[in-house]
Parts: structure tokens; sequence; C-alpha cells
């Protein structure tokens, strides 16, 4: 992990909430960055150290000389980082946490990537690091609630048409494209049809995790799941973000969703 | 080219306790100290505080346990710790390695608690003072009830002191309505120097949800947001105690620590500002080495307590 000064790119309006952002990086943090790590990016653009706290995001792709995230507006940082302008220069920290674990879940017969929402975004990094690295067959299942929130679908689309291993299904809660319902419920089909049994690596809101979890548990699967949280610092101090896991005791409950995650093994984690 | 002249900034917190710079890091801010090597040298510090310790290991609050607030945060932890006996084996040797000047925060929730943790810290070496924590807002037993109590903290500052030869720091609550009176109270008994302030008790509730924001309900305030009232108590204790007061309150750049200088603290702890930037600590002592070289001051010394009051105080 490494703190660096970033040049703000490009930003781009995606839907009304959400947007992309690209940030000059070191090219150290290209070579140090696996899929699913996550940044520290400064939010006071305007006044110093107002808003105080750095904000984690999951990375959404690399690029030659920087990386881009994907970002919905939910509160005054992620409010600020919608309006900033190209040429602004932002403290960054990171890559932070631990990522997907790629050699394991590529010794797998079949990969299922499930993505609920903005939770598309460390989803599509680890999808552009599969295909890049060689890859079992890949399922690529993204839902949201309508058509006019599903993020990176056109991009999705082609790389699914260009990529003989990879199957995209789509979901939405209303039903304006794809699946009418959820995620989960595609999945749930899909580990039922039978055949090999996929490894399932997740990022969305928690109910969709904590079900995918459940699934993957009654299939007898593999589930890497990728969570949020509040955090001060990023790197383990704070103690901030913590989460009850499986195996602990009265005196040892916790994991650190930045430190020993953002992404777990379903199996490791008490979610609820 | 000439050699840049050298400026002394050593400061003297009890006798066996010197740090090379005034800069420390505040207890629960900078973990077991070893996080922060990827970031600056810890040797480059005036010293580490390491996250308060207890007997056994502290599992804290549940979550959520962090909410950020204007120009600052409010954390209710709940003094999670690894307990003294990993400390001692997996952190404590690192720190040595690391040629690391070591301050260890402690706490019970009994005044046997305190006086047992500060034996068995007082049997190792490689531990250069101990900061006893009678003031963190959010646990239940123990903690606060010292720090509020005048009597008490004495009472328990003195029970220590008769435990150890370490050099002692008392960390003092703002969360009462003497801070001078419990400084004097805590120095009477034997504390070598004081720190404060610690975290403002504060809340924040979620109007969606109609709830607290923090599991705890209540949690403790820190950041920028809390450095004039951790000026102004550092300011009213030193009119009343003559041992080394050590300022801690939003402190994120030399200007801030300076400013806890000039009014009189012999040292100063990083805190919130760690998070924010990891390197923070680090850049401070050597803008407060650049500040005094800029002004001609050869030591930090004599630029603490140089604030001039006006004629009426």
């Amino acid at each position: 992990m490494i703190l660096f000064h970033s040049t703000v790119l490009q930003r781009e309006t995606i839907t009304p909430d959400t947007f992309s952002i690209r940030l000059s990086c070191p090219k150290e943090f290209l070579q140090r960055f696996n899929p699913g790590q996550f940044v520290m990016v400064d939010v006071a653009v305007s006044s110093h150290l107002d808003p105080l706290l750095k904000r984690p995001f999951s990375v959404c792709r690399l690029r030659d000389d920087s990386f881009e995230l994907l970002v919905k507006a939910v509160g005054r940082g992620t409010g600020i980082l919608q309006q900033v302008a190209a040429g602004t220069v932002l403290s960054v920290h990171g890559p932070l946490g631990n990522g997907f674990p790629l050699a394991t879940i590529t010794g797998k017969p079949k990969i299922m990537l499930v993505a609920g929402g903005i939770g598309i975004a460390p989803i599509f990094s680890l999808l552009n690091g599969l295909l890049a690295s060689g890859h079992p067959p890949l399922e690529l299942i993204v839902g949201a609630r309508t058509a006019a929130e599903l993020l990176c679908t056109d991009e999705l689309r082609k790389r699914a048409d260009q990529e003989k291993g990879l199957q995209l299904s789509i979901a939405t809660d209303d039903g304006s494209v794809g699946h009418h319902g959820l995620v989960t419920e595609l999945v749930s089909w899909q580990l039922k049809s039978g055949g090999e049994k996929p490894v399932i690596c997740a990022c969305g809101p928690l109910p969709m995790l904590i079900a995918l979890g459940k699934l993957a548990a009654e299939a007898s699967c593999s589930c890497y799941l990728s969570l949020e949280s509040r955090m001060a610092c990023g790197f383990g101090v704070c103690l901030g973000c913590v989460t009850r896991k499986k195996t602990g005791d009265d005196r040892h409950p916790w994991v650190k969703i930045c430190q020993d995650g953002p992404v777990f093994d379903a199996e490791t984690l008490r979610l609820l | 080219m000439t050699e840049k002249s050298m400026i002394d900034l050593s400061v003297s917190l009890a006798p066996g306790l010197c740090l090379k710079n005034p800069v420390m890091t505040a207890s629960g801010t900078f973990g077991y100290g070893r996080e922060y090597e990827p970031y600056l040298e810890l040797d480059q510090l005036g010293a580490v505080v390491t996250k308060g310790l207890s007997l056994r290991p502290k599992a804290g609050n549940p979550p959520p346990r962090i909410m950020e607030t204007p120009c600052g945060m409010l954390n209710a932890i709940g003094l999670e710790n690894i307990g003294v006996e990993a400390f001692l084996r997996d952190e404590l040797p690192g720190l040595k390695a690391a040629k690391a000047t070591v301050v260890v925060n402690f706490f019970g929730e009994t005044v046997d608690e305190y006086v047992e943790l500060a034996g068995i810290l007082d049997r190792e070496t490689g531990i250069d003072a101990l900061e006893i924590n009678i003031s963190c807002p959010n646990v239940k037993a123990g903690g606060l009830q010292f720090g509020t109590d005048p009597e008490m903290a004495a009472g328990l500052v003195a029970a220590v002191r008769r435990q150890t030869s370490l050099p002692l720091i008392t960390k003092l609550s703002p969360n009462v309505t003497d801070i001078a009176g419990m400084a004097v109270a805590v120095a009477e008994a034997g504390s070598d120097c004081i720190s404060l302030i610690n975290t403002l008790t504060g809340m924040a509730v979620d109007l969606q949800s109609g709830r607290p924001v923090l599991a705890n309900v209540t949690g403790g305030l820190s950041g920028p947001a809390i450095k004039p009232v951790a000026l102004r108590m550092v300011y009213q204790v030193l009119q009343k105690v003559k041992i080394p007061v050590i300022g801690i309150g939003g402190i994120t750049s030399a200007r801030d620590a300076l400013e806890f200088l000039l009014v009189g603290a012999t040292a100063v702890q990083i805190g919130t500002g760690n998070f924010v930037n990891p390197a923070v600590a680090a850049e401070i002592a050597a803008g407060i080495e650049a500040f005094l070289r800029e002004r001609s001051i050869s030591r930090v010394s004599e630029f603490i307590g140089s604030l001039q009051l006006p004629e009426s105080c």
C-alpha cells in the first residue's frame, strides 16, 4: 500500500446518481493491485480536512497510468467526488486489503460472478483480471432495481459476445430488463441445474450477500464475498469496520473488513 | 553549501524519559505501532503510545463503531485489544527492533487490575513509560469512573505508582467540570506527567432510521473539531501543575502541534490525524524543526510555554 497524490483525469456521469472517476497512479500501484482491493480517497477538495476522513472505494478497472472507480453518490463525500473537476489533485492510499483469491478460484471448474447495483465495481475488475489471465467457464450475473440503474451492461454484453467462455445474465427488480426478480433467484436456479459446482464471487447489498452465502453453503460451493463498511483508516488501526466471524469467541469475535477483507470466504463470517 | 544547523528537539517528560522530539502518537490511533512501518520510521517519533491494553483480550463494542462528524469523528470502539500476554509476545519485540520509544497505555476495571497489569509491564524490558488510561468514555466499567472523580483518580495513580518505577503518564478525560482539579489530584498522587485530552463524549442519530448511529449510542469525539477545547484545557492545567503536560486533541499539522507547545505542552500526541495520513506524525516532527529553524530557535524547549498573555491574565 502506498500513499500518493493523484490527479483526477476524467469524471463521467453514468446514471443520475452514479459516475466513474479516473485517477492517476504510480506504476507501483498497478503492479501491486489485485482485483477486489480498494483505495482510500481524500474528498476534502475545497476545504482542508473537511470532510475529515478519506473514503473507501473498490477499484473498478486499471488503465496504463491510472485506475477507475465506479461510485454511487450516497452522502457528502461521494457527492463531492461527483462534482470534482478534472485536474483536481487528491490524496490516495492503496491498494488496500485483500482481493479475490485468484489462484484458488481459477483452479475451480466454473466461476460464477454475481453483482448487485454498485457492487459491479470490484466484480468488473475481477472479470477483467480473469479474462486477461485465462480462466474456467465464467457465468456473470448482474442485477439492479431497474434497467436504468444497471451499470456497465453495454461493455459486459460486448465481452460476453467476444468471449466464448463467458455467459451473461441480467436481473432487475422491476423486470424492465432480463429476469424479473433478484440475482439470487438466477443463482439458485443455476446451482440446482446440476453440472460443475461453481465458485461464487460476489459484491452487492448485504441482504444479497447473506442470501448468496446461504445458497453456496446449501450447494457446498465456495463463495467469496466483498463487503463494505464505513472506515476511518482503511489499514487496520481504527477498528471501526469490524464484522463478526463464524468461529470467534467472546474475546475475539471480529474480523476487520479493511484488513482481513474486504473479500472474505463466506464460510468464515457470521453475517447477521 | 553549509550544513544545516542542528535544532535540539529533545524534551524531557520525566527522569529517565527523554524524547528525541515532542511528537508522540495517541493511544488507540496507532495500533501497536508496527502497522505504520510502511509509512514512517518509528524511531523518528518522540514516542509510540500503543493501543490501550488490559490484562485479558477485550472484544470491544459491536458495530457500527464510528461516524464522521463535521471536522471530526465519533468512535465507540470500546477498548478492543489483544491483551497483555499477546502484546508482550507478538508486538513488543517488533517495537524494540524498530528502536521505538515505547509508551504502553493500559487500563483495568478495578484498582487491582490496574495494579496487576502495571506490575507485569514493569518487569518487561523495552517499555519506556506507562500511560494510565482513566478516561475512556466508551466502556461501562472502570475507565471513565476513575477519570471523573479526583479522589478515585488519585487513589488509582498512587496504587500504580507503588507498583512500578517506570515513568507514569496519566491521561485525563475532558468530560469533567474541573480539569485542573483532576490534574492536581493525579500530580500529587505521583504521576510524572499528564496527557490530555481524551475524546469528548458525543452522539449522532440517523433521521432515516430514527436510531442512534453508533451501536453504543454515544461515542467519543476526536479530530480538529476538538482542538480549541484541548488547547484551553492544556492551558488551564498548566496554571495549576508543575509537571510536564502532553497536549492531545485534533492535531493534524506542525502548526497545530506548535500551538500546543506555545501554550506550554512539553509534547503532543497525534491521534485521528494518523487515520487520514499515516505519515503525518513524522511530517509534524519535521515541520516543527523547520519552523524553529526559520525562527532561529535552536532548542524546542525555548519555544515551549512562550505564550504571551495579556497583562490582565
